[in-house]
Parts: C-alpha cells; sequence; structure tokens
C-alpha cells in the first residue's frame, strides 16, 4: 500500500495519468472506427441501393455514387473518411442532407441529456436506496425493496417503456397524471416563458429517464446496500458510535464516503449499457438523439454518420472510464496514479 | 403557334396532330372543362360555418420516418418530403386533378404548339417568394436547367427525359422545346419550382449541403418554413400572401410535422391529442382509433401494391401453370384480413382500382387449392415419395422467398408458408434488411427464388423497365418473364393519343401480365390516416396526403 | 477442497460430510411417504427444496394424467420435441423420489441442526471454493434455484403443456385479439395464436439462446484470458487492448451487419450474443491466473518440471473457474435480456418462431386495446432473469461468505 501523496504532486500524477489514459484511447477508438468500416462495408448494399426506382435512371446514380465518393477503391475511401474526420467535419450525410457535424451537432445534446438525467437518477436514487436498505438491513422495508430492486433489475428497459406508456395513456391514469410520451418539447414551447420551458422539458424527460435508468438504478442499489454494509461493520464505524455520534453522522458522515468508494467503479460498466439502451428507448419516446441516428444510419447504410456516432460512443465509453478511475482516486488516497 | 388547348389543356394531353385523334380528343376535352377551375379552388362542402370561424390553430402531423430535406434537386428522394414540397412549402407549375389530368397551378395557362414540339407556360404574376421576390419565368428556367444538370443527381430525371430546352419569353412567361409524348406535364405537377435568387449562386458540389433545403428553406406555397429541429419536427406557418384565386391564406395558423418512429406511440399520441393527424395507422390499430369518438380514419387507395416476385429464370418458376397454382394455393383474403386488417383489395394486376384505366370486371384469381393441386399434377409436380412435399423428376418442391425485415411482410411470408404448405410446396421465409434485399434483387446474377415487396407504381404507368423484352438488362426486371408481343403495347402505351385508345391499351397490358403471373399481386394495399374528429376539409386520394392542406381547418372546440 | 473452515454456527455439516451424524432410523412410513409424495416431509418441515421436489412430483404426474393422451401419441410416432417432452416426463418421475431419499432424508433425519435449509446441492467435491452450504442456506438463491427450475421443466414439458399449437391460425378474424380468457389464459394475437402457448415454446428458444450463447462466450472468455494470463508479455497487451475496443464497441452496429451478411435468426443471435458477450469472463480468467500462478502449489507444479500446458489445465483453470461460473450464470440473465432487446428491434429471433422480444415486438402497435400481447411475454423475461440473478448472486456469495448482500 503506497503511502498518501502530497497534494502537489499527486495533482502532477493526475495530469500525467490522464495524459497517458488519453494517449492509450487513440489506438482504442482507431480499431474501433476502422473495425466499423469494415463491417459496413463487408455489408451488402451501399447508401443509394435502396433508392431502386425507374425514375432514376442509372446515370444519375452513377452520379450519386460520385457525389459519395463511393466509386473510390475501399482504402482510399477509408482515408478520406480519417482525413475528414482530423478537419472536423466528419463527412456528408446521405440520408439527412447535411455534414455530419451538422448531424451529429444536433443530434448528441439531446443524447447527453437523456443519458446524464439517467445517470444521475441511476446513482443517487440507487445510492440513496441502498443506503436506506443497509441502515435498516433486514426491516420489512429492506426486504421489500431487495426485491423489488432485483426485479427491476431484470426487467427490459423497452419493455418497461411499452408499459410506461400504456399505463400513462390509460383513461384512468392520464386524468390526473399528463405526461409526455414522446419527443423532447411540447408543440407550444417556442412561446413559453424560461422556466416554461425547464418544466417543459422536464416532463418530457420523466419516462424516457425512468426506461432507460432503472434498471441500473437497481443495480446501483443492490451494490450500495452491500458496500455500505461492509463498512458498516469495521471498526471506526463502531468507534465513532461508540463516541456517542448520532447515527446520520455516522452514516453519511463516515460511512456513506467509503462506501461510495466501489460504486464509483460501476460508473465504467454501466456507461456502454446506457448508450447501447438509448437506440432502444430513443425510438420507443421519439427522442432525436444519436441512438436512433445510429440505427437509421445502419440502416440507410449512411456511412459517414455510422462511422462518427461509433466513435463518438467509444470515445465517450473511454471517457466515462477515465472519469470513473479519476473519481476512485479522489475518494481513494490509497490509489497511486500510474499503478493499474 | 396554334393554340390547342387553353388552362383545359387536354386531360390526357396529347400534343400529337391528326384528325381521328382529335375527334377523340374532344370528348376528353368536355370532361376536363367540367373539372377545370374547379378544383383548385377552396374545397367549399360545409356551407354553415362562415369562413372566419375557420381560421387559427395548429395541426400536428405525426409521421414515422424524418423527412431529411426539402430540396427537391438533392437525393435520396423521400415521399413526406415530396409532398412537403409539392403541397407545403412552394409551387408546382400544374396540379394533378381527380383524373389525373393537368390543372393549372403556379402556370395560369399554357399553350401547345401543334406539332407538339414546343409548350409555352404562361405564370401567375401575384407569386410571391417568402423573402418578398416574385416568382418569374427566370425561376422555371433555373429550375428546368438545374433538372437537367449532368453534374446533379437530381434523382427524377427521367420525368424531363423528353424536354429538350427552355427559353425565357418575359418575367412570366417561359418556352420549352420538347419532343411529343402524352403524359408530358406530369414532371411540372411533381417538381415544384424553385428560387433562382436563392440557390442561382449555389454550386452544383456543395447544393447537397445548402442550408435551403434543411434549414432555410425560401418557398412560395400555401404555407411558410417556421424551423426544423431534426430527427424531431418541421414547423410551418400560414403564408398570408398566397394567391386569393387559389384559396388564400391557409385556414391554419400553423402546420408542425413531427417524427415518432414507434407506432404505438403514434396512436397514442392521437387518443391523447398530441397529434391531430398519424399519417400511417398500424392495421391492428384501426379498430382502436375508429373505436374513438374523438377520431376518424380516412381510407383511400394508394397506387402500391403487394407482390412476390418469381425468378422465371429458374426451372422450377419457369411455368406459368405453376406460377398460378402457387396464386391460387394463397388465401389472399385471409392474409389481407389478418395482416393489413382489411386494408385495401385482393389485387387482380399491375392495374390498380386507383387508376381510370382500371376495370371494375376483373376478378383476382380465386383461392382455389384444389385447382391449384390439379395445375401443379399437370406440370409434373406430384407426391411421389410421401412426404407431403411435391417433387419432380426427384427434386422436392422447395423455395426460398426473401422477405424485407418489416413485420407485415414478415407476417404474409408466415401466412404464405402455412397456406402452400398445404398444397404440397415448401417455402422458407428468409427475412434481410432493407438495404441488402434492394442490393440481392437488382444484382445481375439473381440470386434470389422469389421475393416479397411492395411497390408503388407511378402515377402515369410505363412498365417497360419491368417487362420488356428489349429491357433485359434492366436491374428493375426481376421476374425475367417478357413476351415480345406485350413490348409493342407496351411502347404504344406512352404515346397513345387518347384516353380511349390508351385505356384498351393498358388493359391489354394488365391482362397479359395477369395471365402469365410474372409475379403474384398480393394486394392493392389502402392507406389509413387518422385524424380528429375536429379536424375538417382533409381529403386524401392517390395524389398525396397533404393536396388538401391549405383549405384544413379545425373545429374551434378542436383548437 | 480449499480448505475453508465451516462455518461453527452453521448446523450439521453437509450431507458430503455426514459422517459423524448420529444417525436415526427411519419408520418404514417415512420411506413410504418419500415414494408416494416425495418431498413432501421436507416440504411440511419448511425446506424449500421439499416444496421445490414435491411441485416438480405433483407437476410431472398432472402432465402425464391431463396429457394422457398427448404421451400416448408420442408413444405411436413423435416429432423430437415431444420425445424430450416424455424423456423428461419419465426421467424427472423417477428422480423426485431418489431426490427425497439421497438429499432430503438426511436433512430430516439431523435433529439440532436448526439453522441450514439442507445443503441439498450436490455435493461439494472436485475441490471447487464454492460453499455450497452457504450457497443453499442463501434464501434468494433458493427461490430463484426453484423457479429456474421450474421455467427448465416447463421449457422442457413444452409439448404436452401448451394448450395449442404456437403456430397454428385458425379462422384469423374471428379468433385474433381475444382478451385473456378460460380458453386463452393470456389471450391471442393478431393470427388468433394462442399467447401462452407462444410464450412457453418462447421459453425454450430464450432459455437455448441464453445458454448456448454464454457457453460459447465462456470458452472464449477463458480461452483469451487464460492465455494472456499465463503468456503475460505483448500478447497479454495486446488481448487485453483487444477486450477494451469490443467493450466499447456498439454491439448493434455488429449485428446489423451480420444480419445483413448473413440471415437473422437463432443461430446468428446466438453466435452474435456468445461472440460479444466474452470480454468479462476473459477479464476474470486472466485476473484469477495472475493471482494463482503465484500460489504456492502452481509454483512447486512448475519446479517440478510439469510443461506449462498441464500446469494450466491442471492447476490454474479448475480453481480459477469458480468466479467464472458466478458470470456465466448471471451472463445467462443478461443474454436474455439482450435477445429480447435485439428481436424486439427485428434483428433477432425471426417469425413465426416465437421468441419473448419479437412477441412484444408484434404486440407493440395494437398495445393500447390488445395490451396482453405485448404483456406477458415481457413478465416471462422478467421472471426468467430474475432466477438466473437470484441464483447467481447465491453462488456470489457463497463463494465468499464474507461479502454477503453484496450483490452487483
Amino acid at each position: 500500500m503506497a503511502p498518501a501523496r502530497s497534494p502537489l504532486r499527486a495533482g502532477q500524477g493526475v495530469l500525467r495519468y490522464t495524459g497517458r489514459r488519453l494517449l492509450e484511447a487513440v489506438p482504442l477508438l482507431l480499431g474501433i472506427v476502422t473495425l466499423t468500416f469494415i463491417l459496413l462495408h463487408v455489408a451488402p448494399g451501399d447508401p443509394t441501393t435502396a433508392y431502386f426506382n425507374p425514375n432514376i435512371p442509372p446515370d444519375v446514380l452513377e452520379q450519386m455514387r460520385r457525389n459519395l465518393g463511393l466509386d473510390r477503391p475501399l482504402p482510399v475511401q477509408y482515408l478520406d473518411w480519417l482525413r475528414s474526420f482530423f478537419t472536423g467535419h466528419f463527412g456528408y450525410s446521405f440520408s439527412q442532407h447535411r455534414p455530419v457535424a451538422a448531424v451529429i451537432g444536433d443530434a448528441l445534446p439531446n443524447t447527453l441529456l437523456l443519458s446524464g438525467v439517467s445517470l444521475v437518477l441511476i446513482f443517487v436514487l440507487g445510492c440513496a436506496v441502498g443506503i436506506v436498505q443497509a441502515v435498516r438491513q433486514y426491516s420489512a422495508l429492506d426486504q421489500v425493496l431487495t426485491v423489488g430492486a432485483l426485479t427491476l433489475y431484470s426487467v427490459p428497459g423497452f419493455w418497461l417503456g411499452l408499459m410506461l406508456i400504456l399505463l400513462v395513456s390509460a383513461p384512468a391514469v392520464s386524468s390526473w397524471l399528463h405526461l409526455p410520451i414522446s419527443g423532447m418539447t411540447s408543440i407550444g414551447y417556442d412561446s413559453m416563458g424560461t422556466w416554461g420551458r425547464i418544466w417543459d422539458q422536464v416532463r418530457h424527460l420523466v419516462l424516457p429517464t425512468i426506461a432507460l435508468g432503472l434498471a441500473s438504478a437497481a443495480g446501483v442499489a443492490r451494490y450500495m446496500r452491500g458496500s455500505m454494509l461492509e463498512v458498516i461493520r469495521q471498526d471506526y464505524i463502531r468507534t465513532a458510535r461508540a463516541k456517542g455520534l448520532g447515527e446520520r453522522e455516522v452514516i453519511l458522515g463516515h460511512a456513506l464516503r467509503n462506501a461510495l468508494l466501489p460504486v464509483v467503479s460501476l460508473l465504467g460498466l454501466y456507461l456502454p449499457l446506457l448508450f447501447g439502451g438509448t437506440v432502444v428507448i430513443e425510438v420507443v419516446f421519439s427522442w432525436p438523439g444519436m441512438g436512433r441516428l445510429l440505427y437509421d444510419g445502419i440502416l440507410a447504410r449512411d456511412y459517414p454518420v455510422v462511422m462518427a456516432a461509433t466513435f463518438l460512443f467509444g470515445a465517450l465509453v473511454v471517457a466515462g472510464n477515465l472519469v470513473s478511475d479519476l473519481l476512485y482516486a479522489a475518494v481513494d488516497p490509497r490509489v497511486r496514479y500510474g499503478e493499474r | 403557334m396554334r393554340v390547342l388547348g387553353r388552362c383545359r389543356s387536354p386531360a390526357a394531353g396529347s400534343p400529337r396532330g391528326g384528325s381521328a385523334a382529335r375527334a377523340a380528343l374532344a370528348v376528353v376535352l368536355a370532361a376536363a372543362l367540367a373539372a377545370c377551375g374547379g378544383e383548385g379552388a377552396p374545397g367549399g362542402s360545409a356551407g354553415s360555418v362562415p369562413d372566419s370561424a375557420r381560421r387559427g390553430g395548429t395541426v400536428v402531423i405525426a409521421g414515422q420516418t424524418e423527412i431529411p430535406g426539402v430540396d427537391p434537386l438533392v437525393p435520396p428522394p423521400d415521399y413526406m418530403a415530396s409532398q412537403v414540397e409539392r403541397y407545403v412549402l412552394f409551387m408546382p407549375l400544374v396540379q394533378l386533378g381527380s383524373d389525373l389530368g393537368f390543372r393549372p397551378w403556379l402556370a395560369r395557362s399554357w399553350d401547345v404548339s401543334e406539332d407538339s414540339t414546343a409548350v409555352v407556360f404562361h405564370l401567375r404574376d401575384d407569386v410571391a417568394w417568402s423573402d418578398g421576390e416574385p416568382v418569374t419565368a427566370r425561376d422555371v428556367a433555373f429550375t428546368f436547367r438545374k433538372a437537367k444538370d449532368p453534374d446533379i443527381p437530381f434523382p427524377n430525371r427521367a420525368y424531363f427525359d423528353r424536354w429538350d430546352s427552355v427559353s425565357v419569353v418575359d418575367a412570366h412567361t417561359v418556352r420549352f422545346r420538347i419532343r411529343p409524348y402524352s403524359q408530358f406535364l406530369f414532371g411540372w405537377s411533381q417538381v415544384p419550382v424553385l428560387p433562382r435568387h436563392v440557390l442561382g449562386d449555389v454550386p452544383d458540389s456543395a447544393l447537397a449541403g445548402d442550408p435551403f433545403g434543411t434549414s432555410a428553406p425560401v418557398g412560395d406555397g400555401p404555407f411558410r418554413f417556421v424551423r426544423h429541429d431534426q430527427g424531431d419536427r418541421w414547423v410551418f406557418e400560414a403564408n398570408p400572401d398566397f394567391p386569393e384565386e387559389l384559396g388564400g391564406r391557409p385556414w391554419l395558423d400553423r402546420l408542425v410535422y413531427r417524427v415518432i418512429p414507434d407506432e404505438a406511440t403514434a396512436v397514442a399520441e392521437l387518443a391523447r391529442g398530441e397529434a391531430d393527424l398519424f399519417m400511417n395507422v398500424p392495421p391492428g390499430a384501426l379498430d382502436r382509433v375508429r373505436s374513438d369518438s374523438s377520431l376518424k380514419v380516412v381510407t383511400f387507395p394508394t397506387s402500391t401494391y403487394a407482390f412476390v416476385a418469381w425468378n422465371t429464370r429458374r426451372p422450377l418458376l419457369s411455368d406459368a401453370r405453376v406460377r398460378r397454382a402457387l396464386t391460387m394455393a394463397m388465401d389472399r383474403e385471409a392474409m389481407l384480413q389478418a395482416v393489413r386488417g382489411g386494408l385495401g383489395r385482393v389485387s387482380a394486376g399491375p392495374l390498380g382500382p386507383w387508376h381510370w384505366a382500371y376495370d371494375t370486371a376483373w376478378k383476382p384469381l380465386p383461392y382455389d387449392p384444389d385447382s391449384a393441386g390439379a395445375l401443379l399434377d399437370a406440370a409434373g409436380w406430384r407426391d411421389t415419395d410421401g412426404d407431403g412435399i411435391r417433387d419432380r423428376h426427384g427434386r422436392p418442391f422447395r423455395f426460398t422467398l426473401l422477405v424485407p425485415d418489416v413485420r407485415i411482410r414478415q407476417d404474409i411470408a408466415v401466412m404464405m408458408q402455412a397456406d402452400l404448405r398445404k398444397v404440397g410446396v415448401y417455402l422458407e421465409p428468409r427475412t434481410r434488411d432493407f438495404a441488402s434485399l434492394a442490393g440481392a434483387i437488382q444484382d445481375p446474377s439473381r440470386p434470389y427464388d422469389a421475393f416479397l415487396l411492395s411497390w408503388s407504381e407511378d402515377l402515369v404507368i410505363d412498365d417497360r423497365d419491368y417487362w420488356a423484352c428489349d429491357r433485359r438488362e434492366n436491374p428493375l426486371q426481376f421476374s425475367g418473364w417478357c413476351e415480345e408481343t406485350l413490348d409493342a403495347v407496351m411502347d404504344s402505351i406512352p404515346r397513345a393519343t387518347d384516353r380511349a385508345e390508351k385505356r384498351r391499351l393498358l388493359r391489354e397490358y394488365a391482362e397479359t401480365v395477369q395471365r402469365a403471373q410474372p409475379y403474384t399481386f398480393l394486394f392493392d394495399e389502402d392507406r389509413a390516416v387518422g385524424l380528429r374528429a375536429g379536424l375538417e376539409g382533409v381529403e386524401m386520394d392517390v395524389r398525396g396526403e397533404l393536396r388538401t392542406v391549405r383549405s384544413w381547418w379545425l373545429r374551434p372546440g378542436a383548437r | 477442497m480449499s480448505g475453508r473452515e465451516r462455518d461453527p454456527q452453521g448446523g450439521g455439516p453437509g450431507p458430503d460430510a455426514n459422517v459423524g451424524a448420529p444417525r436415526r432410523p427411519e419408520g418404514p412410513g417415512a420411506v413410504l411417504a418419500d415414494y408416494l409424495l416425495p418431498g413432501a416431509r421436507a416440504a411440511l418441515a419448511g425446506r424449500a427444496a421439499g416444496t421445490a421436489v414435491l411441485g416438480a412430483w405433483v407437476l410431472l404426474w398432472g402432465v402425464g394424467v391431463l396429457r394422457a393422451g398427448r404421451v400416448a401419441a408420442t408413444l405411436r410416432g413423435g416429432v423430437v420435441d415431444e420425445w424430450v417432452a416424455l424423456a423428461t416426463l419419465v426421467i424427472g418421475l423417477a428422480a423426485c423420489p431418489r431426490a427425497a431419499r439421497r438429499w432430503l432424508a438426511p436433512v430430516l433425519r439431523r435433529e439440532g441442526g436448526g439453522v441450514a435449509d439442507g445443503a441439498w446441492g450436490p455435493a461439494a467435491g472436485g475441490g471447487g471454493p464454492v460453499d455450497w452450504e452457504a450457497f443453499g442456506r442463501h434464501r434468494q438463491a433458493a427461490v430463484g434455484l426453484v423457479l429456474l427450475g421450474a421455467l427448465i421443466l416447463v421449457a422442457l414439458l413444452t409439448p404436452y403443456l401448451a394448450p395449442y399449437d404456437p403456430n397454428a391460425q385458425h379462422a384469423v378474424v374471428a379468433t385474433r385479439f381475444l382478451s385473456p380468457s378460460a380458453a386463452h389464459p393470456l389471450g391471442t394475437d393478431r393470427f388468433g395464436r394462442d399467447v401462452l402457448s407462444r410464450a412457453l415454446y418462447g421459453a425454450r428458444i430464450s432459455l437455448s439462446i441464453g445458454f448456448v450463447a454464454v457457453a460459447i462466450a465462456i470458452s472464449i472468455g477463458t480461452l483469451v484470458g487464460a492465455g494472456a494470463g499465463m503468456a503475460g508479455g505483448a500478447l497479454d497487451t495486446v488481448s487485453m487492448r483487444g477486450v477494451d475496443l469490443l467493450l466499447s464497441f456498439p454491439r448493434l452496429v455488429l449485428l446489423i451487419a451480420l444480419v445483413a451478411l448473413f440471415e437473422p435468426g437463432i443461430a446468428l443471435v446466438t453466435l452474435v450474443l456468445g461472440v460479444t458477450g466474452w470480454m468479462g469472463t476473459a477479464r476474470i480468467v486472466r485476473g484469477q491466473v495472475l493471482s494463482i500462478r503465484e500460489e504456492e502449489y502452481v509454483q512447486a507444479a512448475r519446479a517440478l518440471g510439469f510443461g506449462r500446458w498441464r500446469v494450466l489445465t491442471r492447476h490454474v483453470l479448475p480453481n480459477a473457474l469458480t468466479p467464472v461460473i458466478v458470470a456465466a450464470t448471471l451472463g445467462v440473465g443478461n443474454t436474455i435480456l439482450a435477445e429480447a432487446a435485439l428481436s424486439f428491434l427485428g434483428l433477432g429471433v425471426q417469425p413465426p418462431t416465437a421468441s419473448w422480444g419479437n412477441m412484444v415486438a408484434s404486440g407493440r402497435d395494437v398495445m393500447l386495446h390488445a395490451w396482453w400481447i405485448a404483456a406477458f411475454p415481457g413478465v416471462a423475461i422478467v421472471l426468467t432473469v430474475v432466477s438466473f440473478n437470484l441464483v447467481g448472486d447465491g453462488l456470489r456469495d457463497a463463494l465468499d461468505p464474507r461479502r454477503t448482500g453484496r450483490l452487483r
């Protein structure tokens, strides 16, 4: 076990560590992009195949393919994409009639909003429930929550989404709980005030967030409960109690920080799960985000969009892992940067 | 130049001379006269409601697919986008009448030279782009030149195959040189006129990514562009300057197109009143929508038919008796009821009831497994080894059917499999995603036995690409079947001078195809659009869902 | 044995070690009861295992008697499905009394045991460090195992249990969209097919995809993990980077590309889930191998001059595999969820074959008025995944009793 480091040296460590991790991510992301490129081009069909129509003369079709650069050899197309990637505009999206950078620029914030809020739900709700369970171990509440968490953990998100829509659409429910079931904003959004707009977005976020995050929140709760129970058994908690500290202070002041330690590492585990989930959830709730873009892009063989989307998902996962490791280090002084 | 038709330009639009033809033309002209002028004007159905009470409100249209852009010059073509281009944002020169003849729209009238090689359009002078510029003949010429520009992959260039050159006569008059063709105006009913002053400076190579198509369109139609949130919605508002003569400002204040990819969610939104109209109510949800007193359903025939294409190049399916037997072994009525909720009719051939040449005396091949069995027996397919599958020369009657990964098509394949099994034919459905399927069926090596798809006919029927013997190499020759005698018939259809002749030719064509069964035509599909009971003035037919959008209005309680 | 000390308060020793326990002679009544109603005595004594055996016994007899016609039809000439069901019936009926005698009776005989719920699992032989006794005490795990056992039994017996042919379409228009009733407990779908029958057949599809895909994943994962761990150096680095790459690669892209290349269906979805699910296992095995290879007995084996391969297969792997069992159990649940999501998107199991995922998808458009089509298959998914998770958690705890209640 390494001795605690001085803040300054630790700070340098953070920078160097982060830099090295980012450097390591480069070949990883390049690998992801290359693999995507190969898979897409091995699959039959190209962006123009689906538009067969006697009104499109063969020469026009040929022109379309030429404009998209599809007539060139694959290695050249690959290098072209890489070049467009490094210049930051990611190429042209055939199915969206726009540069990919603009397409992504519109979709990415929406997905980040949805998954960000879900992430907060996952960890805040999960930790809160886990703590309550641990504090009230073996109580009826604990058992109910355990069974509930276990069940929710096993619920498929797409099915939960459908059932939620079914629920809030039932006349008996919709009469008192009018929640939006599709889209990000209401039709009258433009004419709302600032608070009205925020409230409108919040209402639209409720159902997709639940469908996307509830299962993972249940997972975090189960994990948090175990982690908390383990910490509570430690000597220093006994000491704190013996000193006559209030239960609230013991739990929130002393135990929580240490119990959170392993939970933080779950972040890296749940990020890919979360992004994978957005594909289905965005379709079910008409959320105009990256998941739908990726799905539609693959079906339309819109190569540049798919490449950019997989790259971004990969980058987000890498970033999430890094943040999770840094957080872990922040709460656990024993971790020394540079170690694996 | 002698004027053949003015405004009341013939419905079948024959620009070719000849006295016999002209005599026949008179009949058609009379019919066209009655309709002329009637359809461009606002639909005056419920006279009890004063116009002032119709104005106002927002209509939200829910659709399952995104409208990527509204520039008709930019591929790929998109069905909903073309609707918006034609009826919402822009104006084409002419509109289609209910008889599929042509009516004035942006062009107030047109003259055709007697030798049918010149067309002169006289444009309206009271139409302006949304930025205030007037719409002029130069815009028409610009649109035409872009459509013919070999550097621009304009998807519908075939519409202007026989249009050669353009010249601007004055601000509101434009003249074209053309080669004679019967439905020559059709392209100008589909492709709207575009603003030269906006797009004129955009280089061809930059046209595809230009904001004009996606975030800053300048239009002259009944509605103006407000905003486009990618993957979410398009918002339009009423154009207050839309010509009074064409109905003036739309009744609605706003029109919103929202993308709701999941059909269950879309139906739920319709039922909750969050959407006013859903473009494609799934057959399974029809009863639900019909039973809701706050909703109504509009159904109308489309030019789409569902079919199974048999690859007649393969010995298994080369015999017309076998293909007939396969058709008769399928209970298409049951499929229609189960899979499409009865939306449509069992098909009697390539021409659907939406078309004026359709013969109501046509009967689809009956569902008759016994006769189907007899036909298969006659063709030499018998179950000699008692395994329940017919065979011939030791080869069992098994084949694969490519099916797109669309649930309705997969459901049809499931029922087909069950039906064919009963007459001793084993069909194995294979699901493909749409792009792969499209790639496979256009492959020159024709790597399939059969496939299941739906096909939308162009409103002007010219099917030579599918069956002409002299176009065997065309990728759309899915079945590989052709008849030399039919080639002559199909060649004369576009040149036919009048409707009676054209009707005769079209029917001969349809009946020949029906006899040979290179496809099994499953059903002529209807479309069901669900809308709120308070939304009035909605009329839809084969010409499109948004055709009457200018005169849609909301009852005050529904706003 | 791993040499772990048994919990002193943990009740009597397990059945594998009950040598010293005082045996009380049994009366003929008890023996008879074990043959007539196996598990009944244990069930009366409040043992979950007893209830499970009794339940299985009743289910099997019920099927045998109520479905006697179908059973007889199998004997006259049935398809593979039905022979499997028949075999299950016969083996199950033979196994129940045996289980009652062998596993349950000794537990009941042991007085003063108290706490133990009876270690009714297989004997903890083979040197694995899983504490089967702890596992047996784990109430949730017991519930999960009972549930899982019931599911597997039901899946095997499906041809006898399903009230209708899952693909039979009769007068479609008259029989479709029937709400749940006595004739169709879970209603009918758009073709008038019985939802219960389809859900039962769907169970076999989902379970087999889960098991086979996880088997593939474990095999690849173990191979890669052990290889990387034993080899070390560049090979280790490269393969672990590969694992990172696949972990951050969207599975959907891979699947859609493969579906476009080949054709969607059970085989492809199984393969893809297997091939994309091994990375976790590889990491676990590598970690285990790295730690175990430093243990004394492995060092000793190496010092004795045993080859690398022999050391790996004889010493390292068997000891590294226990956490893999846990991961696999949880993995089956996750795989079933993934299969459902893919089938829901139309990329997995194709109709007419019923899978829970495509059943939910097929009920989507009619959800508002025929909710049962989409709802019940979802419930089936939840139940199945819950039971796998329960068992997996139990195994995990049994692996490390110190971590009671610590769950992923």
